[in-house]
């Protein structure tokens, strides 16, 4: 770096943004060779080769390499190239970068071999176990830090929205990746999280659907706002749009995440919140979605010869389709037909691989020639990528729209008296849709087609060309022109003052008793008419205070946490009461013996969730299918809960006892013996494998610890208890002329665990405690009342 | 008639109110808009004298 007078030249770390473009794309084709390998499991039983090699294990990996190591290190690729040129300064630090980028890849590679071992968390995009946790928790501090030391150092005063967007991503998923992932370990592979059932849940999807806000769409966002300029080279259409769109965003879509848990045990006031900000989502996302759309406005022309204006248009397009969808989906009763189904799947992959794949498409395509100081090797190669993805994104959605909403509506088809189902097999609606999964392997192959392509393209370009480091002069500013505000100055002034009293006020007018809530609602609608009249004599004030917390990144980033945090607290805190209080309804669950807890081990070992859900919703054809409806109280001893958002295979929240043993000790050997048509995989490894007896006793302990009523116990007794129970089914398979199993099998385990599903007691909810063991965690108080519930249809 | 006179009296209404808006919005002193931000992701600056290729590492 050399200096002259109040001007100095700069060297951008350009490095770290190839390497990271480079993982990304190696990393892409990866998951998404995965991703058509499960796709053809669905279709063809025969490819599940191995334990390691099933379709239960692999669908997590598919899901963790798409989302945290392709589209994770296309995200740090564009925030690293963005955030310097922005900040006119380089990375303040090229050890914190080294350490993220390598940390990052290390953390993968950990994911590739756990994942297909069967070490997971049991929970979606929260599988991997809790040292990797760890490590992903430390390395998003790296990262963290290294980029506020780069805004704290920078010499352009203003940020700019692209940075917003980038401050709103490391803040919020720090805060949901870490209270996701707080967990007891048993061991070094192993743990069980601290919440359960409808908790569980509840933070569950608070994490998931915002996995997907602030990990695929928040960063990419502000990459769209930094490249999509640059591309069509004229400003984003509107800046004071980008405003509302940002922080309406990033302060509706945290409140959005129960609509993964509508018609569920979950009570009806989330549900409600769930469906009543996803539906406000459909505006801010429109609004961003327009703000890219129209900054071609005059540039519409480079679509006709630009394959990256190309493929950033059909991105920021899918964007808006999947927008408008998600919220769609979010409906009660849309979601009643679309929940389990294929539909979601579409949804998904419309975000994934057209937001997100495309988005990444079009900036490597814009970044590889000025990373290397050369020509793209071929545009017409990254035309025909173009159009080969687009085929394979439309092939995909289109079929798993069909095959969800026919799915759909044979599961939940009823007889004109609505006594019976008119598909009562499972199995039926299954066959129906087989044909639409191979579509899904189609279009899923034409779309990896083209990442192939584009990796082939990126690499010769780089052998044509050689690595440059930008280098540019820019004017050192005055510490005086940035970063002065004090908290004073942050908070108190009109704008915040008339959002959080507002917002008290809506709060109020939702969570207050009838009549109350009424006055509350007339209070805000007046507070609302005051409010505009004050921006309207002051409007001068507001905008220079909004324009001076541009000039400053903390009381910015304090705002935007405080935007952020405000849902998952007003959500979160409440259903902590949920979980203990008599909202257990009228069932409590049994809690598992030593060898069940073993056998539900091996469930989520093997990813069984991601096929199989454990949640009958309140709706007419789950009960004539499954039984009653799932209770609150029938799910508060999983850690973690199985609730599950697929099925592939039917429900299993009442398996217990449905069955012999016999049944399921034969459906694992070959499920097709047992259900002709099934697409499940055989498990013969359940047969020889054992279960871990060594750490049975330490998850009993943890268990205990988290408030599952079991008695004080040994290790040896915990052993027995196992072992004994693991007899008794044998000599019962025996009986039931299953010859040759033996007691400490994982087949044994799993089937011990399979026939307690849905087993409960009724509890004493009068005499409170009277006759509850020790440590049973209920109840506080009578709980948050559930409409929904009480009208339930029940048998 | 009548539609020559109201087409010249909305014609010359427009003008006006046009020529009163663009001098008002003139006569406003306004050192900067939030909307010059947008410009910032096409501010490349001047390159430096030389451009420095390195060699990947």
């Amino acid at each position: 770096m050399t200096t002259n007078a109040s001007k100095i030249t700069i060297e951008f770390d350009d490095r770290t943004v190839r390497r990271f473009m480079i993982a990304s794309i190696i990393w892409g084709i990866v998951g998404m060779l995965a991703g058509v390998f499960i796709a053809s499991q669905l279709n063809f039983h025969q490819l599940n080769l191995a334990s390691w090699l099933s379709f239960g294990r692999l669908r997590p990996l598919h899901t963790n390499a798409v989302i945290f190591a392709f589209v994770g290190n296309m995200m740090f690729a564009g925030i690293y190239y963005s955030t310097q040129r922005l900040c006119k300064a380089r990375t303040a630090s090229d050890l914190l970068s080294n350490i993220h980028f390598w940390g990052w890849q290390l953390i993968i590679v950990a994911a590739a071999i756990t994942l297909p071992l069967g070490l997971t968390r049991g929970q979606e995009y929260a599988e991997l176990i809790w040292p990797i946790n760890i490590a992903v928790a430390l390395i998003w501090v790296v990262f963290s830090v290294n980029f506020f030391w780069t805004l704290a150092k920078r010499n352009e005063p203003s940020l700019y929205v692209a940075l917003w967007f980038y401050i709103a991503t490391i803040i919020t998923i720090a805060m949901l990746y870490i209270v996701n992932h707080l967990s007891i370990p048993t061991s070094w592979t192993h743990s069980y999280t601290i919440f359960a059932g409808v908790q569980n849940g509840l933070v569950q999807w608070w994490y998931g659907h915002n996995a997907v806000a602030f990990f695929l769409t928040t960063p990419i966002l502000g990459i769209m706002y930094y490249f999509l300029p640059k591309a069509a080279e004229r400003p984003v259409y509107s800046y004071r749009l980008s405003i509302v769109h940002f922080w309406s965003l990033v302060f509706i879509y945290i409140w959005a995440g129960p609509h993964h848990l509508l018609n569920t045990a979950l009570p009806k006031w989330l549900q409600m919140l769930g469906t009543f900000f996803s539906l406000m989502l459909w505006a801010p996302s429109w609004g961003g979605m327009l703000n890219g759309l129209l900054t071609l406005r005059g540039a519409w022309d480079k679509l006709r010869t630009d394959p990256v204006i190309k493929f950033f248009v059909a991105a920021v397009t899918f964007y808006g389709m999947s927008t408008f969808e998600g919220p769609l989906l979010s409906i009660r009763a849309v979601n009643a037909l679309s929940h389990y189904s294929d539909w979601t799947i579409g949804h998904v992959h419309a975000g994934a691989m057209g937001w997100n794949g495309f988005m990444a498409a079009g900036m490597f395509y814009w970044l590889t020639p000025r990373l290397y100081g050369t020509k793209l090797y071929s545009t017409s190669w990254a035309n025909f990528h173009f159009w080969i993805g687009t085929i394979g994104i439309l092939i995909y959605v289109a079929a798993m729209w069909w095959s969800g909403i026919m799915q759909g509506l044979m599961l939940n088809a009823t007889t004109p008296d609505g006594l019976a189902l008119v598909y009562p097999n499972f199995i039926d609606t299954l066959t129906s849709i087989r044909f639409l999964m191979g579509f899904r392997i189609i279009g899923g192959s034409l779309y990896l087609v083209g990442m192939i392509l584009m990796g082939v393209n990126i690499w010769l370009t780089i052998r044509k060309g050689s690595p440059v480091n930008e280098s540019r002069e820019v004017a050192v500013i005055e510490r005086t022109q940035r970063d002065t505000m004090s908290l004073k100055e942050t908070f108190l002034n009109d704008p915040i003052a008339c959002t959080f009293a507002g917002m008290l006020l809506v709060l109020a007018w939702l969570f207050l008793p009838p009549g109350a809530d009424i006055a509350a609602l007339i209070c805000a609608g007046v507070f609302a008419v005051l409010a505009v009249k004050r921006f309207q004599t002051g409007h001068n004030r507001w905008s220079q205070w909004y324009e001076s917390l541009l000039h400053n990144w903390m009381p910015f980033t304090v705002l935007t946490f405080v935007a952020v945090a405000l849902g998952g607290l007003i959500q979160i805190i409440p259903t902590v009461m949920v979980n203990r209080a008599t909202n257990v309804e009228d069932r409590i669950q049994q809690p598992y013996t030593p060898l069940e807890l073993a056998g539900r081990d091996i469930y989520v070992s093997e990813g069984c969730y991601n096929c199989h859900s454990q949640m009958i919703r309140t709706m007419l054809p789950d009960v004539l299918r499954y039984g009653d409806y799932s209770r609150l109280g029938e799910s508060i001893y999983d850690h973690p809960f199985q609730w599950g958002s697929k099925r592939t295979g039917p429900d299993l929240a009442r398996e217990g006892g449905k069955y012999p043993h016999s049944w399921h000790y034969d459906h694992m050997k070959d499920p097709r013996a047992i259900s002709v048509g099934s697409n499940m995989p055989a498990y013969p490894n359940l047969f020889t494998e054992k279960f871990d007896q060594k750490t049975l006793w330490k998850k009993i302990a943890v268990m205990t610890q988290l408030g599952v009523p079991y008695p004080a116990m040994t290790d040896t007794e915990v052993k027995t208890k196992a072992v004994e129970q693991g007899i008794q089914i044998v000599k019962e398979l025996e009986i039931q002329g299953r010859s040759g199993a033996l007691p400490d099998t994982k087949i044994v385990a799993l089937i011990a665990y399979l026939q307690k599903l849905g087993k409960f007691d009724v509890p004493d909810l009068e005499g409170k405690l009277k006759g509850t063991p020790a440590g049973i965690p209920f109840p506080l108080k009578p709980g948050i009342p559930d409409g929904y519930r009480s009208s339930a249809v029940t048998k | 008639m009548e539609v020559f006179a109201v087409t010249i009296f909305m014609s010359l209404a427009f003008a006006v109110l046009f020529a009163v808006l663009f001098f008002a919005e003139r006569s406003q002193r306004r050192d900067r808009s939030i909307e010059q931000d947008a410009l910032l992701p096409l501010d490349d600056g001047p390159p430096a004298p030389t451009r420095r290729q390195t060699p990947l590492s």
